[in-house]
């Protein structure tokens, strides 16, 4: 309540925002540095598996990561052209909008069979180590869930531009590419950016699902917690996932700031 | 039946109202003008108390409004803001019938109540009843705002720049309209305004005001020959005696004028022409056609040859002008006097400089 | 309603229709999935039937996200009043701190605390649906233009009346959106649910991926995504309906 408050009254200043909210969190680890909560059940079963969570961490950060970024780099160019192409926009938005809606475990499920069949038929695939299950449906699925958000941000961005900047830059003498690096880009940037965030975000959750179909990542506690009864396996995955996410959102955000041209305004939140 | 005493609203450490009273009666149409933060819309706005006076008292009709429940205080006044305010979700007929229903009105008496009122307001009530305010037109949204705000047939009509939002022609249509109405209705109207002019045409009595206190609060007659103090007369500026001139309508100054239908005589028309300069010409439907001057007489053939046609719209003016436009008109077009039409083009009379002049003179110095 | 939109809902209705007879009547799928999958022995997951699966579930998310509309939305108007301003910071707050957690974690934390099953399982999409629907609560009340609350005022509304003759018709639309969001997101978190314990589409498919049947993981998938859909069409229509102003393009 307190970290709230202070928060609020210090909208204007991000880095100390960021600052007291992660005080708290800062007191938690440095109680764990210094041993103080060794007798916690959960920090047992983490001393017990360090090395196989460190594993699973890396995991989970590299399949969220790798496919945000990779969705990052498809979902762009899919939401400039949204933008300039009148035919494009409907069957885009279409198709996104629909995977979106369909749960993460489903996709992850339709994705295994045609990939089991393609990888049964065409053996190189099994040595790159593409198969059915495992890591490959999933990075799959979460490339196509991080669509959504940045081809719509991308695109509402680029509506959004007022012509008349645009029509500006056109007299100067500006040519396509140049107004696109210094007008375009600039001024959708941080609302694309925020695309990016709510993606990375929706990932971190994802990815928890997909140590369901053997994909590894912090899940993989989680279930394997579940499966065991065992609750202190279930907070060893869950803990970190909720602290991965809050991460991730916190620099996102740092990220939206700085993008932001001064001149612009841009809701806090 | 209004009655404001010594009314005094503070905001923080600012006065907004500064010991205002005020006495409106009966029938009358009281206007509020004045500059920009000079309390005109929070005074209009203590008296249905949507804010409520830091001191003071208002009595409507010898009752203490503090006395009575807000909300049922608001259903027995009109009010009529400048964003009009139509409820988008609701069909025209659906808003005019708020109050009514808040009132507790039967459905049928709602139902003919709407339609009288769209009449009322010069909107067909089979075509627009149904509609949505967003398929409304800037001047049809104010004034369904206005037909909402008679719904429950008021005493009272509080209005706050009701004709703000809309281009001047259109303000111009509904100004009269208001005229008309008030007429007929003869409701207690108080009405903010920043337009003077505006003012000068609605109001039965002006009250200029600055920085929360009335300085002055008479006829627009008295406002424009009499002002009070410095700042009224400058508020009024300089053209006074013009503006009062918007005060008079054309159909109180109008004379008949000499006519000759075109299907008339070259005799007919010599002998029209005796004694004057010219000859307004009308067509067989009536509707003015131009003018013939004496001096083509001696070269006409016919009427009809003669005849230096006009278009109505251009040499014409409508008898429900004022005789201010009346003189823009006759100035700018480098005549001396102007013929006066009425809806369908027919010709009514005219009205001349010398007109202008003669009623200048009586309303006074 | 014009014709665009009766086209609309007909066409739902009839994919809604067709898809509760395929998944009443098994043999076609079941035979469909034999087609695809010769090589398993069993297609269809035995534990229950594809329609006590969806029944399941649409149970699992209708009760949650029922107990959601009953406490989101008054929250979301009380802290849009006079009484409960002073708590809308920390409502929002906590709104958007807590839709950065991830749904599966809200779930699994649920455990620990409540056991498993349909109890941990219901709180859990209990608590995260709330946030959007308080959100969009609270973000479509107070979008709503300030003339016209004073012309409701104005004309002798009363606090309450205003706010349900005209602030929450006004904010319909966008807290209907925030209830959709809501749904969807339980729709998907209730598939994880079955890994507690709770029933639901997502056992096929756990069940799928532990014996390595992919025809039990399809059984699932596909009814789940399918049923996803649906109630997002579903759903849309219904906020279509409180649109008073030509609808926006997309985005």
């Amino acid at each position: 309540m307190v970290i709230f408050t202070a928060r609020r009254r210090l909208q204007n200043s991000p880095i100390l925002q960021i600052l007291i909210a992660w005080s708290g969190v800062a007191t938690v680890g440095f109680l764990l540095l210094f041993g103080r909560l060794n007798n916690l059940s959960v920090v047992q079963e983490f001393l017990g598996r360090q090395e196989r969570f460190l594993q699973e961490l890396t995991n989970h950060i590299l399949l969220f990561g790798g496919s945000v970024v990779t969705g990052t780099l498809l979902g762009i160019p899919l939401g400039i052209w949204a933008a300039r192409s009148r035919k494009a926009e409907k069957p885009v938005f279409f198709l996104a909008n629909v995977t979106q809606t369909i749960p993460s475990l489903a996709l992850f499920g339709l994705l295994i069979a045609p990939l089991s069949s393609l990888s049964l038929a065409f053996p190189f695939l099994r040595e790159l180590g593409i198969r059915g299950v495992g890591a490959t449906p999933a990075i799959i699925a979460l490339i196509i869930y991080s669509l959504l958000p940045i081809v719509r941000n991308t695109y509402v961005s680029l509506r959004q531009l007022d012509p008349g900047v645009l029509d500006a830059g056109l007299g100067m003498g500006m040519n396509r590419l140049q107004m696109f690096l210094r007008l375009e880009a600039p001024l959708s940037a941080p609302l694309v950016l925020e695309g990016v965030r709510t993606a990375s975000v929706q990932a971190v959750g994802n990815t928890a699902v997909a140590a369901l179909i053997g994909a590894g990542g912090l899940g993989h506690f989680i279930f394997q917690g579940l499966g065991q009864a065992a609750p202190d396996l279930i907070i060893l995955g869950a803990m970190p996932i909720i602290v991965l996410a809050l991460i991730v959102d916190a620099v996102m955000r740092v990220f939206v700031r700085a993008a932001t041209p001064k001149g612009l305004a841009l809701e806090s939140r | 039946m209004i009655r404001l005493e010594h009314v005094v609203k503070y905001y923080g450490e600012t006065i907004a109202v500064d010991d205002l009273s005020l006495e409106v009666g009966e029938g009358e149409v009281c206007v509020l003008i004045g500059p920009s933060g000079c309390g005109k819309t929070t005074t209009l706005r203590m008296i249905n108390r949507l804010i409520e006076p830091t001191s003071g008292r208002i009595f409507i009709d010898g009752t203490d409004t503090s006395k009575i429940k807000p909300e049922l205080l608001r259903r027995s006044i009109g009010y009529a803001i400048q964003s009009v305010g139509l409820f988008p979700h609701m069909t025209v007929a659906a808003n005019i019938g708020v109050v009514p229903e808040l009132v507790h009105w039967d459905k049928s008496r709602i139902a003919g109540r709407i339609e009288e009122l769209l009449v009322l307001v010069g909107l067909n009530p089979k075509e627009y009843a149904q509609k949505y305010p967003n398929q409304l037109s800037g001047g049809e949204a104010q004034r369904i705002g206005v037909a909402r705000a008679l719904a429950a047939d008021p005493p009272i009509l509080l209005m706050d720049e009701p004709f703000g939002a809309v281009d001047p022609l259109t303000r111009e249509k509904l100004q009269a309209q208001f005229v008309r109405i008030q007429q007929e209705l003869k409701k207690t109207v108080v009405l903010v305004t920043h337009d003077l002019d505006e003012a000068i045409r609605l109001a039965d009595r002006i009250a200029v005001m600055e920085l929360g206190k009335i300085a002055q609060y008479d006829t627009p007659e008295a406002v424009l020959s009499k002002p009070v103090n410095k700042f009224v007369h400058d508020f009024v500026g300089t053209d006074r005696a013009l503006k009062r001139l918007s005060r008079i309508n054309i159909q109180d100054v109008v004379r008949p004028a000499p006519s000759i239908a075109v299907s008339a005589s070259l005799e007919d028309l010599a002998s029209a022409l005796e004694g004057a300069q010219y000859v307004w010409v009308v067509a067989e439907d009536g509707r003015l056609m131009g003018w013939i001057s004496r001096t083509s007489l001696s070269r006409a053939t016919s009427v009809k040859q003669a005849v230096v046609k006009g278009n109505v719209e251009e040499i014409a003016i409508l008898n429900t002008a004022t005789l201010r436009e009346a003189l823009s008109r006759m100035l700018g077009q480098g005549f001396n006097s102007i013929p006066v039409v009425d809806g369908n083009g027919h010709l009514l009379g005219e009205v001349s400089l010398h007109d202008v002049e003669a009623r200048t003179a009586e309303v006074g110095a | 309603m014009n014709n665009q939109r009766i086209v609309r809902w007909a066409l739902l209705v009839a994919v809604i229709g067709l898809f509760i007879a395929l998944i009443a009547d098994m043999r076609l799928l079941e035979a469909a999935l034999r087609f695809f999958f010769p090589q398993e022995s069993r297609v269809l997951h035995p534990r229950a039937s594809l329609l006590l699966l969806v029944w399941e579930h649409l149970q699992l998310v209708g009760v949650s996200s029922g107990l959601t509309l009953v406490i989101g939305l008054p929250l979301g108007i009380w802290v849009t009043r006079s009484s409960g301003r002073n708590f809308l910071p920390i409502v929002t707050d906590l709104t958007s701190f807590g839709q950065t957690f991830p749904p599966v974690a809200v779930l699994a934390l649920a455990v620990p605390v409540l056991g498993f099953g349909l109890l941990p399982t219901v709180f859990a999409l209990f608590l995260y649906g709330l946030l959007p629907v308080v959100r969009n609560t609270v973000a479509g009340l107070q979008t709503v233009p300030p003339h016209l609350l004073d012309a409701a005022y104005g004309m002798g509304m009363s606090r309450t009346q205003a706010l349900f003759k005209v602030e929450i018709p006004l904010a319909a639309r966008v807290i209907l959106a925030g209830v959709r969001i809501s749904v969807v997101i339980n729709i998907g978190t209730a598939m994880v649910g079955a890994a507690i314990g709770a029933g639901g589409l997502g056992s096929p498919i756990i069940a799928g991926l532990v014996q390595d049947n992919l025809a039990f993981i399809i059984e699932g998938a596909l009814p789940a995504g399918i049923l996803a859909v649906l109630v997002d069409q579903l759903l849309a229509g219904i906020e279509g309906l409180f649109a008073y102003a030509p609808d926006k393009p997309i985005g």
